[in-house]
């Protein structure tokens, strides 16, 4: 029975590494985009752009949101990179004031970038809790 | 018993995994590597019915002819901020740098690759010799507009020129910022040259004239609008967040792109009638330019999963599997990118 009982147990415990492992594949090669979760609480972004002229994306505004985290402090930074991260075209840095649960946007942010770049914007949270502030980064591709 | 053994240690082993998982999934500190390119696919930058030109997913430009032959291949040419074909793709013309360095105009004619280092950016051009661009002036940027027939350059009305292009190049509208707003200008192409509007201060990021030069879209993040005649009162449309449009002589197709980090990438499309009411609107994964029959509203719209074509109730009447991006190259005529990079054209009969 103890026999039976531990096999049983190390199989549940292979199959939930299993599903572990399949939660961690999203971020992996084949998504365009990433979630930012850190501490318990979850930075989410958007951005919306252009594809105005043959060549360029013309970035627009971007917002971002932090959930399950009611702190006045927290800090968000975003960054419209390319070329792999050689390259940044634009970028906003909050001040210690945002507050959990609000949306935020930022408009005409106006930024052309050659879509052979493969841009993409980064969003980053430090989270306001007790003790040490967890951070993390989201990224998303933008037309590609 | 080894059996039993064997388990035990890939139990514990297991269990320290998840651990480690779960610290790598919700870290104090979490940063993951920028994502790669997943299933990264060629795109169309511009086509007509002699050829087109390509973005790898290498980030390499190609000149592909009408057979699909590639003519010439560019990366330098793919970080300019504007190409386009010139009369015939895949001719091709690239100018300007995001930074506003000083870069070469790159010329693909023929055979021939020339770099032109001649400061200014190019915004339009069917050859050489026939173009319109930005030149820096003694006392501020010139408007440059070069025909066969001769060159002119006047002050530039503005800063931070765009030019939209009509498909078959009898009209354009050149947008800009005039005192801390945005304006637009018409500019119209005849056999003595291009006349140019006085500027009309209007909500305008891009714009989009269709065949012969009408109907002309533009629009900003919050405001799209149609011009029925170059000089007309424009009408309201319905649509916000705008970020593509493409007009027939029946019908407006706009199109909204949202990268989001909760939902995915998404595109919403809709059609428009010339009144402005909705037709049809969908949503769909990842992002795809549409485009619609310059004389119908017949739409071309790629997927994740291949290329549909969309009547005007906004059924699907055609899929195509393995086509990555379209456009119309002329009324009824589709080019087609497939995934392997090959282009195919096919028209109406």
């Amino acid at each position: 029975m103890y026999r039976t009982r531990l096999v049983l147990v190390a199989l549940a415990t292979i199959s939930s590494m299993g599903v572990a492992l399949a939660v961690a594949s999203p971020a992996q090669a084949d998504t365009k985009w990433s979630e930012c979760r850190a501490g318990g609480d979850i930075l989410t972004g958007w951005t919306e752009f252009d594809f105005g002229t043959q060549n360029t994306i013309y970035v627009h505004r971007a917002g971002f949101n932090i959930e399950r985290n009611g702190g006045t402090h927290n800090n968000v930074y975003l960054k419209l990179r390319g070329n792999e991260g050689e390259s940044t075209y634009w970028s906003w840095i909050s001040e210690d004031d945002i507050v959990g649960g609000r949306s935020y946007e930022r408009k005409k942010i106006n930024t052309r970038v050659p879509r052979g770049a493969k841009p993409i914007m980064k969003y980053h949270a430090t989270f306001d809790q007790r003790g040490a502030d967890p951070s993390c980064a989201a990224y998303g591709h933008l037309g590609w | 018993m080894k059996l039993l053994r064997a388990l035990l240690i890939a139990a514990l082993a297991s269990t320290a995994a998840i651990v480690l998982a779960g610290v790598v999934l919700d870290s104090p500190h979490a940063d993951p590597a920028e994502p790669s390119a997943g299933n990264d696919v060629p795109v169309l930058i511009e086509a007509d019915t002699n050829g087109a030109i390509v973005l790898d997913p290498s980030g390499e430009l190609r000149g592909l002819d009408a057979f699909g032959a590639v003519r010439w291949r560019d990366r330098e040419l793919a970080g300019r901020l504007y190409v386009s074909c010139l009369a015939q793709c895949p001719d091709a013309v690239g100018s300007g740098s995001v930074d506003d360095r000083p870069s070469a105009t790159i010329w693909h004619v023929g055979q021939a690759r020339v770099a032109d280092r001649t400061p200014g950016v190019v915004l339009w051009a069917r050859s050489q010799h026939e173009l319109l661009a930005v030149r820096p002036g003694p006392a501020g940027d010139l408007f440059e507009m070069r025909t066969l027939a001769g060159a002119s350059a006047s002050r530039l009305e503005g800063t931070d020129p765009r030019l939209f292009a009509a498909p078959d190049d009898s009209r354009a509208v050149l947008v800009s910022t005039i005192a801390n707003a945005r304006a637009y200008q018409i500019l119209d192409r005849g056999s003595d040259g291009w006349t140019v509007s006085a500027p009309r201060t209007a909500p305008v990021e891009s714009a989009c004239p269709g065949r012969n030069g009408l109907p002309i879209v533009y629009y900003d993040p919050d405001h799209a609008a149609i011009l029925d005649t170059p000089r007309g009162e424009p009408r309201e449309l319905s649509m916000t967040g705008v970020g593509r449009c493409a007009t027939s002589q029946v019908a407006v197709l706009v199109q909204r792109f949202r990268q989001d980090s909760r939902s995915g990438d998404h595109t919403t499309t809709r059609l428009l009638d010339m009144s402005g009411a909705t037709l049809w609107e969908r949503v769909d994964p990842g992002f795809h330019l549409g485009d619609v029959d310059p004389t119908g509203d017949i739409v071309a719209l790629p997927t994740d999963t291949g290329l549909v074509l969309l009547g005007r109730d906004g059924r699907t009447v055609e899929r195509i599997p393995d086509v990555v991006d379209a456009r119309f190259v002329a009324p009824g005529c589709l080019a087609s990118l497939h995934a392997d990079g090959v282009l195919t054209t096919r028209c109406r009969t």
